[in-house]
C-alpha cells in the first residue's frame, strides 16, 4: 500500500515524452504536432529526397521524410533528418563583415558592404581588365541563384571567368557525356536499382555516401549480383556479392580488361552497336592490343576473376553501371567513366529497365549548375561560342547580345593559378569552402590571402575560406530560401523558405539582386523579380535543348508530380498529362550527337603522377568518411548529434601489415607526411585499407594539405585519391 | 537601392505562403500510412503466454546510415544530445577478413532486466503482455544504479531532468499498431519488432554467450553463436536480453571480436566525477563502521574504556551520517530520496539504504547510552554501551556488506566478488582504526595505527599483485597462442582493465600507495622515539589483536629501548599522546585517506568499455 501511494506514474516528466495521435503524422510529443507542413528538398547530397517540414504557426518544430516522394520514399538519412537544426548557430553571418586596418572582421551595413563590393571590384577592373575578377560558386544553392549569378557575373558585371565546387565533384561526368552521348546527360532513373539483374559500382560506396539510393538496390526484387569495384572494402563492397579489390587508380585498365574479354567471347550487343553508336571498330581494335596479363599485374585482380566478372556482366540481362567520386576525382576520370559507358554500350545495356552507364552526383544541385549555372556552358547548357547560341539567350534574357562573352571561362585550377600569376586580383567566393576542401589546400589558401579583394558570401562566418574574406556577405540558408534544385536522376525539386534568416542574412538571389542595382546593370535583370520568375527565364533557354522543361508549367507544378525529370517539354505535357515519376533516357536507342549514335571513347592508360616510392612508400587515398559528415563539415558540425554521430577525431587507416612493420597499433598518434605538408592523426588499424595505401577521411580540414594537385586534362578535376605519403609514429618525430 | 534593400529584407522575414503549399498533400497524392508500409516489420499478432516483443536486427542489411539514431531522438523529443539507440562499427583487421559491420542496438528490453531489479525506487516495469521494459520517469530520482545494473548502460542520465530515461520500443505507437521510430525510419529495412519466447530466449542464453551474436534464433543457420562480437560485453546469461541479430558472415566471428576491440581505443567518458559523492559516502561510512569496530573492540578490552573513547563514538556517528547524507548529492532528485527503501526486495541500493538508515539511529543511541552517567539505568553503563556498540558494529557491517552487493550485483568482471570486499573491507578496518589512533590513547594509538596502515597495505598490495599476476598470465596466454573464443574475451576485458589501472591512474595511486608506506615508516619512528608504558590495557589489547608478527616486532624493539629513554617518557604523561604523535597520526591518516579515496576513484573508473559493439570509426 505504501508502494502505491509512493508510486508517481503519469506526470509532468512522463508527460514530456506523451505522444500524441496527430492523425496523418502519427504518434508525436505535444512540442511537434504540425498546424501546417511544407515539402522541401533535401539541401546536401544530390539524392534529392523530399522532406516534409513540420510548422507550428511560423515556427518550424520537426521534420519527416515524405512518404509519397519517389526519391526517398519516406526515408531519410541523419544529415537530411538534421538539416534544420544546423541552421541554428552561433556561427551564422548575421550582418555583412569588413575588414579592417588591423585584420579584424566588422559589421557594416548592407548598402555601404554591397557600394564597398561594386567599388573595389569595378577599380580592380579598371586597373587590371574585366577579367582580373573572378568568382567560384557552388552546388549547393539553388538554379536560379546559380542563373542570376552566372548572368550577373558574365553578362552584367563583364566577369570572364567563374566556375563552381561541381568542378571538384562531377565535372569528369559531365565532360565524359557530353563527348559520349553528345550532351550531359545521366541516362537512368532510380528505379533502375530496383530493376537491374546486375550492378557495378565503379569507386562508389552508396551505402555511407548515398544511403537513401542504397535502400533502392536493396529493394532490388531480383536477387542481383552486385559487383563493386573499389581498392577499399567499404560497405558497399561487404554488401557485394563480389568484390574486386583492384589497386588503386587501375580501374581504367580492368574495365578495358573487361571489354576486352567480352569481345573475346563475343558477348557484346551487335545490333544496338550497329544501330546506336560509332567508333566500335577502333575501341575494339585498341582492346585487341591489350594483354591480360599485364592488366592482371596492374590491376592485382586475377585473370580467373576477371573472367568471372565478365561472365557475369555478359550473362546479365539487365546490368546497370554505377561511379561516383572514385572515378571522377582521377587524373584519368573521364575516359574511366567513359570505359564504364563503353561496357554499358557494347553489351546494349542503355534505355531498357535496369540499365545504363549512370553517374551518381555529389551535391544537392551539381545537376543544376552543369545547366544552368552560366559556368562551363552559357546557360541552359548552350554554347558560349556560337553566335545563334547567344542570340537567343540575349532575347530570353532581354540582354544585349554583344554583353555575352564569346569564349568560355578559365577552369577552377586555372583561375588559382590566374591569382598565383597576378592576372587574377578579385575573387568572389559563394557559398563553398575552398581553403578546406581544394586539392593541395595550403596553397589555395596561401593565394586567397594574395588577392586584391576576397569576397565570400556565406551562411557561416567561421569557414576555413570566410575568416579569409575581406568582405563577408552573410547568406540566408537551405531552409531561408526558395528555388530549386536537379538531383542525380535529373528530377527537378523545389525547395521552400521555412524559416527565417538570422539578423540581416538575404538569400543569395537577393545578394545578386542588390549587386546588380548597385553595379550599374540593374536595367538587364529586371526579369529576375523572383527565384520563379528565374525559374521561368529558365524554361525559355531550355526550349529545344535536351533537357527541354518547357513542360513544367511552375513550382507547383513541381510538388504536384513530386518533382520532375527533365527532359519534359510542353508537347510532353500537352500530349501525356503530368509525366510519369521514373522516367529515363534513349529508350529509343538515340543519343544526342548530330549523327543519333554514341560514341566509343578510350586512351591509353597511364600511370600515376606520383608514385610510392623509398621515401614516401605508401598511397594515400582520401574519401567521405561517415554518413553523418558532409564535406568540410560546416554544416554537419552545428549539430551536437550529427557530431556525436561522426568520429571523434581526425583518423587514418591503415592496413594490420603496414601498422606491424611500423610497429603501430590501434590507437597510436602518427604523422603523415607528403611533399607539401605534414599532420598529425590517429591511426586505425584495418584491412578494409589493402597493404601499401592508407586512407584519410576529406572532412578533416588538415587532409588536403597532403593531397598532390593534379587534374583530369579534360574535365580539369582534381584528382583527390593517389599522392605518396609517408607514415611514422609521432612520438618517433623529432 | 535603399527601396530594393528594404522589399529584400521584407520579402527574407516572410515564409513562403503556407497555404499555397501546406494543403497540397492532401489532394493528388496520399501520404502512405505508416500502417500500410511497416506492416510487414511488426508483429501479425499480440504476444501470448511466455512471449514478448524483441527488437530484431538484419546485420547484413544495416548500412551503417545511422537514421534510426535521429529518427529514435527526433520522433521522441528527446533532449539536446539524448540518443536512444547507438550505431557502432566493428572493424577486422586480418588481412584474410577485411570486414566492416555496423550495429544498430537499443535497450534489449530483457526477460530479467538488471536495471528493473536494481532500481530502489521501483521506477522500472516490465509489461506483462509486451515485455517493454519500460521506465516510468516521475517515480525516477535519478541515482543512476540502473546504468550500472544495466550490462549495455541503455538507461541514460538527463542532467537538466535530474532522472534517468530510455528506450520503451516506441510502447505508445505499437500500442495503435504503428511502427516504432526506428523501424519506419530504416531505409534499409534492418530493424523490426518480432515476437520471442522467453523460454528459448532463457534456455539459449544458458550458455556463456552474449550480445550482439547469439544462437537465439530457431536453428536456421541465419544467426551467430554462442559467441559476442564484443568481448567486453557482459553474459547474456545475466539478464536474458531480447534482441535478435541475424547475419550470414558467422565465419567471421573471431576475427571480429579481436578487431572491434582493437579500434575501439576511444572509450566513451566514463563520468568519474558523478562518482564523487559516492567516493565521499562510502569511505565515510566505512570509516564510520571501522570506528565503531575499534570502539567495540577496545570496549571489550579495556575496563576503564569509556574514559579513554569519549569521543570517538561520536566522531564515528557524525562521519557516518555526514557519509550517508554526502549520498544524496549524487541524486537528481535528492528530495525524494526518502522513497530509496521501495525495491528491497530486489535491489541492493534499497537494502544498502534501509541498513544505513537503521545503522545512524543505533549509532547515535549508542553515543547517548555510553554517555550516561554510571546507575542511570538497570544495567551497569560500561556493559550496555559495549553491547551497543557491537550491535553497532553488526548494523555496520552488514549496511557495508549491502554496499559491496550494490557493485558485486552489477557483475562487471571489475567489481567481482573479491576484489570488491578486499576494496571496501581494508577501507573499514584502515581508515576505522586511524580514526580510532586519533582518539585513543598513545599505546592504543601505536596498535591502532599499525592496524590501519597495515590492512590498507595489504589491501592495496594484494590488488596490485592481483593485477600483476593477471597481467603475466594474460601475457603467458597470448604467447602460448591459445586463442579461444572465450579466451579471447577475456583476455579483453583484462587488457581494458589493466590499460586503464596500469595508466596514469595507477600511477597515481601508487604515489599515495609510497605515501602510506611513508607513513607506516614514520609509525617506526614514533614507536622508537616514545616507548610505551606499562599499561594493562596495552597487554591486553595486544594479546587479543594478536597483530601479525611484523607489526608486533617494532613495538617490542621499542619496549627493549624504553630502558634508555626513561628521562624522555618522565616528560610524556602516559594516557595523553604527545604533540609529535597526534601530528604522526594525523599525517598517516591524511596518507590513508587519500590513498583509500585514490583507489576508490579507480574502483569507479575501471568498467571496461564498450559495452556494445562500437569502434572510434
Amino acid at each position: 500500500m505504501i508502494t502505491s501511494f509512493l508510486a508517481k506514474r503519469e506526470e509532468q516528466l512522463t508527460e514530456k515524452l506523451a505522444l500524441h495521435q496527430t492523425g496523418e503524422w502519427g504518434l508525436l510529443p505535444a512540442n511537434k504536432i504540425p498546424t501546417s507542413t511544407m515539402k522541401s528538398v533535401c539541401g546536401f547530397c544530390s539524392t534529392g529526397c523530399n522532406l516534409t517540414i513540420h510548422l507550428q504557426g511560423e515556427r518550424v518544430v520537426h521534420l519527416t521524410p515524405t512518404p509519397s516522394y519517389p526519391v526517398n520514399q519516406g526515408k531519410a538519412c541523419p544529415k537530411g533528418l538534421e538539416a534544420l537544426r544546423v541552421l541554428q548557430s552561433d556561427d551564422r553571418a548575421t550582418h555583412p563583415l569588413v575588414k579592417n586596418g588591423r585584420g579584424e572582421q566588422v559589421p557594416i551595413g548592407w548598402e555601404e558592404a554591397i557600394q564597398l563590393f561594386c567599388n573595389r571590384f569595378q577599380s580592380i577592373q579598371r586597373e587590371h581588365g574585366k577579367s582580373s575578377v573572378a568568382f567560384l560558386s557552388s552546388g549547393q544553392i539553388p538554379t536560379e541563384e546559380m542563373a542570376l549569378l552566372g548572368c550577373l557575373a558574365k553578362m552584367g558585371m563583364g566577369i570572364l571567368h567563374g566556375d563552381g565546387n561541381t568542378r571538384q565533384c562531377m565535372a569528369t561526368s559531365v565532360v565524359a557525356y557530353k563527348e559520349s552521348f553528345g550532351f550531359d546527360a545521366p541516362p537512368y532513373t532510380y528505379a533502375d536499382f530496383e530493376e537491374s539483374d546486375l550492378l557495378v559500382f565503379v569507386g562508389a560506396n552508396p551505402c555511407v555516401a548515398h544511403p537513401i539510393l542504397w535502400q533502392r538496390v536493396l529493394n532490388n526484387p531480383h536477387r542481383p549480383e552486385i559487383l563493386v569495384v573499389d581498392p577499399r572494402t567499404t560497405e558497399t563492397a561487404m554488401s557485394a556479392t563480389e568484390h574486386l579489390a583492384l589497386k588503386p587508380k587501375s580501374d581504367l585498365l580492368l574495365l578495358y580488361g573487361i571489354a576486352a574479354i567480352l569481345l573475346c567471347r563475343d558477348a557484346v550487343d551487335t545490333e544496338f552497336i550497329e544501330k546506336s553508336t560509332e567508333g566500335f571498330a577502333e575501341f575494339a581494335r585498341f582492346l585487341g592490343t591489350l594483354r591480360l596479363e599485364v592488366i592482371e599485374e596492374t590491376t592485382g585482380i586475377s585473370i580467373d576473376q576477371l573472367h568471372r566478372v565478365t561472365c557475369k556482366i555478359a550473362a546479365a540481362k539487365r546490368a546497370s553501371f554505377w561511379w561516383t567520386m572514385g572515378v571522377n576525382q582521377s587524373y584519368q576520370g573521364v575516359r574511366t567513366a567513359q570505359a564504364i559507358i563503353n561496357l554499358a554500350l557494347m553489351t546494349g545495356n542503355m534505355g531498357r529497365p535496369g540499365t545504363g552507364a549512370n553517374s551518381i552526383t555529389g551535391q544537392c544541385n551539381a545537376m543544376g549548375s552543369r545547366l544552368f549555372s552560366n559556368t562551363t556552358n552559357l546557360f541552359g547548357h548552350h554554347d558560349f561560342g556560337k553566335k545563334e547560341h547567344r542570340e537567343k539567350i540575349a532575347t530570353i534574357l532581354g540582354m544585349p547580345v554583344e554583353k555575352i562573352p564569346t569564349e568560355n571561362s578559365l577552369a577552377y585550377d586555372q583561375i588559382l593559378t590566374g591569382i598565383e600569376e597576378g592576372t587574377i586580383r578579385g575573387l568572389w567566393i559563394i557559398a563553398t569552402n575552398p581553403s578546406h576542401s581544394w586539392i593541395q589546400s595550403d596553397r589555395a589558401k596561401r593565394l586567397f590571402a594574395k588577392l586584391d579583394f576576397l569576397v565570400v558570401q556565406d551562411m557561416y562566418h567561421g569557414t576555413e575560406t570566410a575568416i579569409q574574406a575581406d568582405l563577408l556577405l552573410p547568406a540566408a540558408a537551405w531552409g531561408e530560401k526558395e528555388g530549386t534544385f536537379i538531383n542525380s536522376e535529373r528530377r527537378i525539386g523545389t525547395i521552400k523558405r521555412v524559416a527565417r534568416a538570422p539578423g540581416e542574412a538575404l538569400a543569395d538571389f537577393s545578394i545578386f539582386r542588390l549587386i546588380a542595382e548597385s553595379w550599374g546593370c540593374g536595367e538587364y535583370f529586371r526579369r529576375w523579380t523572383s527565384p520563379e520568375a528565374a525559374f521561368q527565364l529558365m524554361k525559355e533557354a531550355s526550349r529545344g535543348q535536351p533537357c527541354d522543361i518547357t513542360g513544367i508549367e511552375d513550382y507547383d507544378h513541381l510538388d504536384q508530380c513530386g518533382g520532375i525529370q527533365w527532359p519534359w517539354t510542353e508537347s510532353d505535357q500537352r500530349t501525356n498529362g503530368n509525366p510519369d515519376p521514373e522516367r529515363r533516357l534513349f529508350e529509343e536507342g538515340r543519343f544526342y550527337h548530330p549523327s543519333g549514335k554514341a560514341k566509343f571513347l578510350f586512351a591509353e592508360n597511364t600511370s600515376m603522377p606520383e608514385l610510392p616510392c623509398i621515401d614516401y612508400p605508401l598511397l594515400l587515398l582520401t574519401g567521405r568518411g561517415s554518413v553523418c559528415q558532409w564535406h568540410t563539415e560546416t554544416r554537419t558540425k552545428k549539430s551536437s548529434l550529427l557530431r556525436g554521430l561522426s568520429p571523434k577525431e581526425p583518423f587514418v587507416e591503415m592496413n594490420p601489415e603496414d601498422a606491424r612493420r611500423r610497429s603501430l597499433v590501434a590507437g597510436d598518434q602518427v604523422l603523415v607526411t607528403s611533399r607539401r605538408g605534414s599532420i598529425r592523426l590517429r591511426c586505425v588499424v584495418s584491412a578494409n585499407v589493402q597493404p601499401g595505401c592508407v586512407f584519410i577521411p576529406m572532412h578533416d580540414v588538415q587532409t588536403n594539405v597532403l593531397t598532390l594537385d593534379h587534374i583530369d586534362p579534360y574535365s580539369r578535376q582534381p584528382s583527390y585519391k593517389d599522392c605518396a605519403v609517408q607514415l611514422i609514429k609521432a612520438e618517433n618525430a623529432e | 537601392m535603399t527601396s530594393l534593400l528594404a522589399e529584400l529584407m521584407k520579402e527574407q522575414s516572410t515564409l513562403t505562403a503556407v497555404e499555397k503549399f501546406s494543403a497540397w498533400h492532401k489532394e493528388g497524392i496520399s501520404e502512405a500510412g505508416p500502417n500500410e508500409v511497416y506492416r510487414a516489420l511488426l508483429p501479425s499478432s499480440q504476444p501470448t503466454s511466455g512471449q514478448q516483443y524483441a527488437f530484431e536486427v538484419d546485420l547484413d542489411a544495416c548500412s551503417g546510415c545511422k537514421s534510426c539514431v535521429i529518427a529514435c531522438h527526433n520522433r521522441n523529443g528527446l533532449a539536446e544530445d539524448e540518443t536512444w539507440r547507438k550505431v557502432g562499427l566493428v572493424t577486422g583487421n586480418s588481412s584474410k577478413l577485411p570486414i566492416l559491420q555496423h550495429v544498430t542496438t537499443a535497450c534489449h528490453h530483457c526477460v530479467d532486466p538488471g536495471c528493473m531489479k536494481g532500481c530502489p525506487v521501483q521506477a522500472y516495469e516490465k509489461d506483462p503482455v509486451t515485455g517493454i521494459v519500460r521506465h516510468l520517469d516521475d517515480q525516477c530520482f535519478g541515482c543512476q544504479y540502473c546504468i550500472m545494473m544495466c550490462p549495455y548502460e541503455v538507461p541514460q542520465y538527463q542532467p537538466e531532468l535530474g532522472i534517468v530515461r530510455k528506450c520503451d520500443m516506441c510502447r505508445q505507437r505499437l500500442e495503435v499498431g504503428e511502427a516504432p521510430a526506428c523501424v519506419a525510419a530504416c531505409p534499409n529495412r534492418a530493424i523490426r519488432i518480432v515476437l520471442t519466447s522467453n523460454q528459448s530466449t532463457i534456455k539459449t542464453l544458458a550458455v556463456d554467450v552474449s550480445l550482439p551474436f547469439k544462437g537465439a534464433l530457431e536453428n536456421d543457420g541465419t544467426t551467430m553463436g554462442p559467441q559476442g562480437l564484443v568481448d567486453t560485453a557482459p553474459l547474456d546469461s545475466h539478464t536474458s536480453p531480447t534482441t535478435r541479430y541475424r547475419t550470414k558472415h558467422n565465419a567471421y566471428r573471431d576475427e571480429m571480436i579481436l578487431a572491434s576491440f582493437e579500434n575501439s581505443f576511444a572509450p566513451s567518458s566514463n563520468h568519474v566525477s558523478h562518482y564523487y559523492p559516492l567516493v565521499a559516502m562510502l569511505l565515510l561510512t566505512q570509516a564510520s563502521v571501522g570506528t565503531w569496530i575499534f570502539v567495540a573492540v577496545s570496549r571489550l578490552l579495556s575496563a576503564d574504556g569509556s574514559s579513554l573513547f569519549a569521543w570517538l563514538p561520536i566522531v564515528g556517528t557524525v562521519t557516518g551520517v555526514v557519509g550517508v547524507h554526502l549520498a544524496l548529492l549524487h541524486l537528481g532528485r535528492p528530495t525524494m530520496a526518502y522513497k530509496a527503501f521501495l525495491g528491497w526486495r530486489t535491489s541492493w541500493l534499497s537494502r544498502e539504504a534501509i541498513a544505513f538508515g537503521v545503522f545512524m539511529p543505533v549509532s547515535a543511541l549508542a553515543v547517548y547510552l555510553s554517555s550516561l552517567p554510571s546507575g542511570a539505568v538497570l544495567l551497569e553503563t560500561p556493559l550496555l554501551a559495549t553491547t551497543a556498540s557491537w550491535i553497532v558494529v553488526l548494523i555496520g557491517i552488514m549496511s557495508v556488506f549491502c554496499s559491496a552487493m550494490i557493485y558485486i550485483a552489477t557483475k562487471r568482471c571489475v567489481w567481482n566478488g573479491v576484489r570488491t570486499q578486499l576494496e571496501f573491507g581494508s577501507s573499514v578496518i584502515g581508515l576505522g582504526f586511524a580514526f580510532g589512533s586519533l582518539f585513543a590513547s598513545s599505546q592504543v594509538q601505536l596498535l591502532a595505527s599499525s592496524v590501519a596502515v597495515g590492512t590498507s597495505i595489504v589491501g592495496l598490495l594484494a590488488y596490485s599483485l592481483y593485477i600483476k599476476l593477471t597481467d603475466s598470465m594474460r601475457r603467458d596466454r597470448l604467447n602460448g597462442g591459445s586463442t579461444s573464443p572465450v579466451q579471447i574475451r577475456s583476455d579483453a576485458v583484462e587488457k581494458a582493465y589493466l590499460d586503464s589501472l596500469l595508466g596514469n591512474q595507477f600511477r597515481v595511486a601508487q604515489r599515495f600507495l609510497y605515501g602510506g608506506i611513508i607513513g607506516a615508516t614514520l609509525l617506526l619512528g614514533v614507536a622508537c622515539t616514545f616507548p610505551l608504558s606499562q599499561s594493562p590495557a596495552w597487554d591486553r589489547i595486544v594479546l587479543a589483536a594478536q597483530p601479525p608478527v611484523e607489526l608486533v616486532e617494532p613495538s617490542a624493539s621499542a619496549q627493549a629501548e624504553s630502558a634508555t629513554s626513561l628521562a624522555h617518557q618522565e616528560r610524556l604523561e602516559s594516557d595523553h599522546p604527545g604533540f609529535a604523535q597526534v601530528s604522526t597520526c594525523i599525517a598517516i591518516l591524511f596518507c590513508l585517506t587519500v590513498a583509500h579515496s585514490a583507489s576508490r576513484v579507480i574502483f569507479f573508473a575501471n568498467v571496461p568499455h564498450p559495452k556494445m559493439p562500437g569502434s572510434y570509426l
